[in-house]
């Protein structure tokens, strides 16, 4: 009977408006959340029975733009590892001394040299030597602090590598876990797209720490692969691992065995650099600070050690040592050993013959350490022999163009600062580049005015098909009166 | 109907981004209006970090080396005035004692006795002054002083000559006591440093010796000179009219004669103090020529940044005015 034929085909429409507006209340809602991708409802005309029929819903369609998901994930992983070499390397060029900087460690090595001048035109004055003393006890602190700087930093990225993997195994797992609701709730004809925008934001979360790309599989699941090819989600779940060390000091490195590399699946990823294919994002970052880029810093600056500890313990510059006698800078009290470099900048310290507060005396600044007898009070030839010493170009062992001692000091910290500069300009790219995808992305998200007007559409609907059963209803009490 | 729209969020990042770069440029800019300084030194200098490095050492260096040269100068000037009392001195008395001969009178002798005596007494108290808490002509040793007093160095000069008969023997005498390394002036009178003389560093080139001491050949040349004179006039007892005034004429000829030594002793001084002069001046020039380069690296042009925060400023203020113009349009409001 076709009037009730015009019923259910009223009902149908009342249905399908009520399910958009349900649609358009969920847009709305989430117009502000992340890896949302804006839902619409897809309708066609439902074909059961003989004539036309009404209104049915056939799906409701999750808007991504695959591509540009794609390519804005690979632009995560190379903006999280600028960010993360990028605020390291601002670190670092504070700590070896930015330019301008009073207490950096050329600034020190610069006002250890005034102090020499000025005790060399009084050197009767204890007040002036004092000063020469203190002038070489801030010379060594700043080494002390660079060296425990450096170290910092390379524990924050152990500790960085550690979070990572965690948060990478805990990601991996709940992406898994996802893929086996999205399959069920397909199977039961549920509605999916809840699910899809939990598995993305997931996935995003992973892409900051490495490249990855995402892989249809059947029953709606996906499979996730690095860039470089590493499986790590298809079916199985990859699991990684890594052994934290909490205290680093600098004679630890991977090559040396002290610290630890990433494990996939209970085996070594790569026994050279312990990291293999999983680079690229900010944990391959985490890995090339920790073994390269900081070794490397902190290898600068035990050089730098070195170079003031020899320049002192130098017979041209200090006739009164003997052979073996520490000079005025020590190691650790002793003198220097050649084949115990890495750290020399943490352990180095004022000789205690020159300190008064550890039963020494500035008088030997004067007459050199190794003078037993006292000199004339206003002789300044040792004083100018040390200030020599300091002026004196030389290459640090690595070489490199010779300089003074301030020369060398500054001359690593300013490599640091164009270290910097630079991963700074390639951050800032990085972020044009994933900011423009991120928009390009975004541009089909959901906008507030057309889901208004989509309303709108849904209430007219609502409206007229509301209408119709009214109408439909009064004929048939029309029929029910005859 | 297709219909490409830019969603709220990408509209929104798009702003908020428009937004934080131009805050972000704007801090920038003030900071480097406030502080005439370039804001981030090392991506503004780029590669010439080195160089502001090497300059802000040498002028560290540079003020250092000014004030020990300025110390070192005004102890040479020091210096040179207690010279200039004892070149005075040695001409004045020199005058009064030439003046005495064999046919002199007891008044005359007396007055060339005091004159001498007075004499001694002032070159050592020149010889003994300081400068500050150093004494200026111990050499190496400037918390000692130099000399013992004139009454002390007289006394043990009466001792040493006790006994001696003729001019000829006080003379060989009191030349040993002031000459000889184990006689009493170099063990007992001078109390200074016998080393290597004093030298300073005024300059990264440059060092002085400050070489007037007061065991000087010709200070002690000068004191054995008015302690004969001294001795001759009030040893009355031993020896003839004609030895004292010969002992008394000679030692005045003696100081004329070392007038000429004395104004050597000035005039190396002073070329020492041209130095440090010289010095200085190249101190003062270079320390511009420096913190001239120094602003020419690290300064930016206040016209410039001016100009930034002000187009800044406007382009801020647009993007507010924008923003909240955007922010009214929207079809929620009209369908109420």
């Amino acid at each position: 009977m076709s009037l009730s034929l015009s019923l259910s085909n009223a009902m149908s429409g009342l249905t399908a408006s009520a399910r958009m507006a349900e649609i358009v209340s969920t847009n709305v809602a989430n117009n502000m959340t992340e890896g949302y991708g804006r839902k619409e409802v897809e309708l066609a005309v439902s074909g059961s029975g003989g004539s036309s029929g009404g209104v049915r819903i056939a799906g409701i369609t999750r808007t991504e733009d695959r591509a540009a998901i794609t390519a804005r994930r690979l632009t995560d992983a190379d903006l999280g590892r600028n960010s993360t070499l990028t605020s390291a390397l601002q670190r670092l060029e504070k700590i070896l001394g930015a330019p301008d900087d009073n207490a950096s460690l050329p600034a020190r090595i610069n006002a250890l040299e005034a102090a020499l001048v000025a005790a060399g035109a009084e050197p009767a004055s204890d007040i002036r030597l004092s000063g020469v003393l203190g002038a070489l006890t801030n010379v060594g602190t700043a080494l002390g602090d660079a060296e425990a700087g450096i170290r910092q930093l390379r524990e924050e990225a152990d500790r960085s590598i550690s979070d990572q993997t965690n948060r990478l195994n805990e990601s991996l797992l709940r992406i898994d876990q996802i893929n086996k609701d999205v399959t069920r709730a397909r199977v039961t004809g549920s509605d999916v797209s809840g699910l899809l925008d939990q598995r993305q934001q997931v996935i995003d979360s992973i892409g900051e720490i490495l490249p990855i790309r995402e892989m249809e599989r059947p029953g709606g699941q996906v499979a996730l692969m690095t860039s470089s090819g590493m499986m790590l989600l298809d079916g199985k779940v990859a699991r990684f691992g890594f052994d934290a060390r909490p205290v680093i000091t600098a004679d630890m490195t991977f090559a040396s065995g002290a610290l630890s590399g990433l494990t996939m699946n209970g085996q070594p990823l790569n026994l050279t650099d312990g990291i293999g294919k999983a680079t690229g994002g900010s944990l391959g970052a985490a890995f090339t600070l920790r073994d390269e880029i900081l070794v490397q810093a902190q290898t600068g600056l035990d050089e730098l050690a070195r170079d003031l500890v020899l320049r002192f313990e130098d017979s041209v510059a200090d006739p009164t040592l003997a052979p073996g006698q520490p000079g005025l800078f020590t190691d650790a009290g002793a003198p220097l050993n050649a084949a115990d470099l890495a750290g020399l900048s943490g352990r180095i310290i004022v000789n205690a013959l020159v300190d008064p507060a550890r039963g020494g005396t500035t008088r030997l600044l004067r007459d050199g350490l190794g003078a037993s007898v006292p000199g004339p009070n206003g002789d300044a030839t040792q004083l100018d022999r040390w200030l020599a010493a300091l002026s004196d170009n030389r290459s640090l062992l690595s070489g490199g163009a010779p300089g003074s001692a301030s020369g060398l000091a500054s001359g690593l910290a300013s490599r640091a600062g164009t270290d910097r500069v630079s991963a700074e300009t390639e951050m800032i790219y990085s972020r044009a580049r994933r900011d423009t995808l991120y928009i390009t992305e975004r541009s089909d998200g959901v906008n507030i005015d057309q889901e208004m007007q989509r309303l709108l559409v849904i209430e007219q609907s609502y409206a007229a098909n509301a209408r119709v059963i009214q109408t439909v209803q009064s004929m048939i009490q029309a029929l029910l009166e005859i | 109907m297709a219909m490409t729209s830019l969603s709220d969020m990408s509209r929104r990042f798009v702003s908020m981004g428009h937004m934080m770069r131009i805050r972000a440029d704007l801090d920038k800019s003030m900071q480097e209006l406030s502080s005439l300084q370039a804001a981030d030194l090392t991506r503004h200098l780029r590669q010439d970090t080195p160089r502001l490095a090497d300059i802000d050492r040498r002028l560290t260096l540079n003020r250092s080396y000014t004030s020990a040269a300025r110390e070192i100068g005004q102890t040479l000037g020091s210096m040179q005035m207690a010279m200039k009392t004892i070149d005075e001195t040695g001409g004045a008395v020199s005058s009064v004692l030439i003046a005495i001969t064999s046919d002199s009178d007891a008044v005359a002798f007396q007055q060339a006795g005091v004159a001498a005596r007075t004499g001694l007494d002032t070159i050592i108290a020149s010889l003994n002054s300081r400068f500050g808490d150093k004494s200026l002509f111990s050499g190496n040793t400037p918390y000692q002083v130099p000399l013992i007093s004139a009454d002390e160095m007289m006394s043990r000069l009466e001792t040493a000559i006790a006994g001696a008969t003729t001019a000829a023997d006080i003379r060989t005498i009191v030349d040993d006591w002031f000459d000889d390394p184990a006689g009493g002036f170099l063990t007992d009178a001078y109390l200074g440093d016998t080393g290597l003389a004093t030298t300073r560093r005024i300059d990264q080139s440059t060092a002085i010796t400050i070489s007037p001491r007061a065991d000087d050949p010709v200070f002690r040349e000068m004191m054995k000179d008015m302690a004969l004179a001294t001795l001759a006039s009030s040893n009355s007892g031993n020896l003839t009219i004609k030895d004292r005034a010969e002992l008394t004429s000679n030692a005045g000829l003696s100081l004329v004669s070392r007038a000429g030594d004395v104004i050597g002793l000035q005039s190396s001084l002073g070329q020492m103090e041209t130095l440090v002069e010289q010095a200085m001046a190249g101190q003062s020039g270079r320390r511009v020529a420096l913190e001239t380069m120094r602003n020419n690296l690290v300064q930016i042009d206040p016209l410039e940044s001016i100009t930034a925060v002000e187009a800044l400023e406007t382009q801020l203020e647009t993007h507010y005015t924008v923003t909240a113009r955007l922010a009214r349009l929207s079809l929620a409001d009209y369908l109420r």
